[in-house]
């Protein structure tokens, strides 16, 4: 069963979490970037990497851009490939644009959801990066497409 | 792709080019392809009401030499707010607009302030300015993103592209 950890200083927030997520997951749960980092290390150090990181903000201790940019450095060092990294998403009530462009482009976190949330929109986000069953079948791009990256 | 349109029989299937957007009212499945090109999804539960723009570049008072633009959908700001503009005349009131932001990739090694990055902090900032939430984003990374929008539901997928050709720069 694919493991995740899940990462905030709110009890309650991590319960909710955990209910979304439902039975597909087999959970950890941190209550600070400190103690998400040393469960982290440990999961790498054993053979057993997390396959999902859901990650809150505002924490004491590391706050979740340091833990989560922390995270990747350790991932480096035990010779990840940046393709391989664990898919990571932040959950916050933080809506403001600096941090959800931090999340994403500098932090390390593939997809950001804003609390509250619903289940639907956490699972919205997993299925986007392959942790849950997409309904998308196989076709890939269609020929004539118009938009690249530049 | 097929399985999603059969996945809802009742909503017709329109396909977005850059610089295309508006507003559904009868279910439609929008979908559409982004590299660094950014699209908003706007939907409005109570009232069987969406949006959706696919822009190719950030702020239109960048780019606009001579003249305005014919289409407002070819720039994230004035993408967004042209359809909250839009939104409003329904009625629509900004508190029952859950909005989410998809695309921006950057190439490989690009500059720290790509084109993708840009138009995603256009889209935060303005969503912001206007004060309409964004529940959820999907944006940035290396890869094209290929998302379908049932505006009936608010349901979306994105999926993210293998083909190398939308891997690299142009």
């Amino acid at each position: 069963m694919p493991r995740v950890l899940i990462v905030d200083d709110s009890r309650y927030q991590r319960h909710l979490i955990s209910q979304a997520l439902g039975q597909a997951f087999s959970p950890d749960q941190a209550a600070d970037g400190r103690e998400a980092l040393a469960l982290f290390a440990a999961a790498l150090d054993i053979g057993a990497p997390y396959d999902l990181v859901v990650m809150d903000i505002l924490m004491p201790e590391l706050n979740g851009h340091e833990a989560l940019a922390a995270i990747r450095r350790l991932e480096a060092e035990h010779g990840v490939a940046p393709d391989k990294v664990v898919p990571a998403v932040m959950l916050s009530s933080l809506d403001d644009p600096g941090n959800m462009l931090r999340a994403q482009f500098d932090s390390g976190a593939q997809a950001y959801v804003t609390k509250p949330f619903t289940p639907g929109t956490l699972l919205e986000a997993l299925m986007t990066l392959g942790l849950v069953e997409n309904p998308f079948g196989e076709d890939d791009v269609e020929a004539g497409d118009p938009c690249k990256i530049f | 792709m097929q399985d999603l349109l059969e996945r809802y029989p009742d909503h017709r299937p329109l396909f977005l080019n850059v610089a295309q957007g508006g507003i559904y009212e009868t279910p439609t499945i929008a979908h559409t392809v982004l590299g660094s090109c950014v699209s908003v999804t706007f939907f409005v539960p109570n009232r069987g009401m969406a949006a959706i723009f696919h822009a190719l570049l950030p702020r239109a008072e960048e780019y606009r030499l001579h003249e305005p633009d014919p289409s407002p959908y070819k720039f994230v700001d004035t993408a967004i707010r042209t359809l909250f503009a839009r939104l409003e005349r329904r009625g629509v009131s900004r508190y029952e607009i859950e909005c989410k932001v998809f695309g921006g990739a950057s190439a490989l090694f690009a500059e720290e302030m790509s084109v993708g990055r840009r138009n995603v902090e256009t889209a935060f900032t303005t969503l912001s300015e206007l004060g309409l939430r964004v529940a959820a984003s999907n944006v940035g990374g290396e890869r094209g993103r290929k998302i379908v929008f049932a505006t009936g539901t608010g349901e979306i997928f994105v999926k993210f592209l293998s083909n190398p050709a939308f891997l690299g720069g142009r």
